[in-house]
């Protein structure tokens, strides 16, 4: 039976991780090697480390640090921040990266989500997208959440899907670093709008919370991140609730 | 450098082989990029990674004049290799992404996307895999144990007796092979944590009578 993952998100701005909330007030909460190192030892289901200020700042992946952490990563591993072009992802790829996440670029330019999909297969492509709630609908956000873009996560989800995306990973920026549970609405919707498997991202504060996503929407996977930054909870204990819950966890070995 | 310890990583450009060669240098073997025929001879073990596309993968396969020669060293020398997701499904006579596509012909079988309407697609994340036959490659892992997938399309053997376990996802399909001197997993040991290890372990230290 496949089991539902979840996902320790590590957020990388200039010289460590961060977490905020609301995507904004981001608290530095470490250096990454220490982290990646932690996470693989706690044989994690797979991680993802977003640089948030790449696109908006305008630099490319940073290809030697993926290197490095990769050469200590042995779970799965999607790079996502600053990739705008083909040659990114193949560098990042070669770097060690086993899927890459995209988001902002994809608005400017929808086709490099074909390209890539046909170049290196939609296993490899998560389509990143975080939205809030604008005048009681939700709208997408690019560039860490700065810009608006005039479009429904649910439409966008969907023609990122058809455009060979394999994953979608939806963050609200609403509930982003609350730890107050996820936007059940805004996961159902981006669900039921594609076929492929939906990562809910944005608000996890404790099992409990996860339980919910899971009995109310058809996501295939869980991330979190202040959870782990700010709690004593691990992911072997929460997924340990899960279980006791009824939900197909898999147990690190 | 020992010979039986080189293990020849096939390079077609189309997976990420820095997992794979990691994951084999942390075993104590030592991985070598192949991407020509010359750099085949003398490997006592070879494997093939891949993502992407079957009909993408045949074509580098073409392109790189490597057809022939896994062939010869795979069906005449029965050198012992193992593919690993689109390597395993390569293995196949015909492949149908990226249009109907002949492949390496190693194995009776065809390769097709996951018919389910009703589950998401890729099958992406960790799943059980069921033991059905005592297997070289699958020596010392406990039936059921999670492997990592991430694929839209599987291989149907026309060979049962080569299936050595199965995962479950809507309907049954084959997540290992096991024929003579050609091993498959369609999951990717490289990223199955402890499990994928041992398997790779077991691949690496393979003795064929």
């Amino acid at each position: 039976m496949l089991k539902t993952r979840l996902i320790p998100t590590l957020l990388w701005k200039d010289i460590g991780l961060v977490k905020g909330v609301n995507f904004g007030n981001s608290r530095r909460v470490g250096p990454v090697h220490p982290a990646i190192k932690v996470y693989n030892s706690r044989d994690v289901d797979e991680l993802i480390l977003c640089d948030v200020v790449a696109s908006t700042i305008g630099y490319e992946p940073n290809y030697s640090l993926i290197k490095e952490i990769a050469a200590e990563c042995f779970v799965p591993l999607t790079v996502g921040g600053g990739i705008s072009k083909l040659e990114h992802i193949e560098k990042l790829l070669e770097a060690g990266a086993d899927k890459v996440a995209i988001n902002t670029s994809l608005f400017l330019d929808p086709e490099l989500m074909s390209k890539a999909s046909s170049q290196f297969g939609s296993q490899c492509l998560v389509a990143s997208i975080d939205a809030r709630l604008i005048d009681g609908g939700w709208e997408c956000m690019r560039n860490s959440g700065q810009v608006s873009t005039g479009i429904a996560p649910e439409v966008w989800a969907k023609e990122l899907a058809d455009r060979g995306s394999g994953e979608i990973l939806i963050t609200s920026i609403d509930k982003d670093g609350t730890m107050g549970g996820y936007d059940l609405g805004l996961i159902d919707v981006v669900c039921n709008s594609v076929n492929v498997p939906v990562i809910a991202s944005g608000g996890a504060g404790n099992s409990g919370h996860m339980a919910d996503v899971l009995k109310n929407t058809s996501t295939s996977a869980i991330a979190a991140a202040s959870i782990f930054h700010f709690t004593e909870l691990t992911p072997n204990g929460i997924k340990q609730d899960l279980i006791k819950d009824g939900f197909p966890m898999r147990v690190s070995l | 450098m020992n010979v039986q310890k080189e293990i020849g990583i096939i390079d077609c450009g189309i997976s990420n082989l820095g997992s794979i060669s990691r994951a084999i240098l942390n075993l104590g073997f030592m991985p070598k990029t192949i991407s020509d025929p010359s750099e085949l001879s003398g490997k006592s073990r070879l494997i093939f990674p891949g993502q992407g596309s079957f009909g993408e993968g045949m074509r580098r396969i073409h392109e790189r004049g490597l057809f022939d020669a896994l062939r010869h060293v795979v069906i005449e020398k029965r050198t012992p290799i193992l593919g690993i997701c689109l390597g395993m499904q390569l293995f196949a006579e015909i492949g149908s992404e990226g249009g109907v596509v002949s492949g390496l012909s190693f194995l009776k079988g065809t390769i097709r996307k996951f018919p389910s309407q009703e589950l998401r697609v890729p099958h992406i994340g960790w799943n059980s895999v069921v033991i059905n036959q005592e297997s070289i490659l699958l020596k010392g892992i406990p039936s059921m144990t999670d492997f990592y997938f991430s694929h839209s399309y599987v291989f149907d053997s026309a060979d049962d007796s080569i299936v050595s376990s199965n995962f479950e996802y809507g309907l049954q399909y084959i997540s290992s092979i096991e024929h003579g001197n050609i091993f498959g997993t369609q999951f990717h040991p490289e990223k199955s944590s402890k499990a994928g290890r041992l398997l790779l372990k077991n691949f690496c230290e393979v003795e064929l009578c």
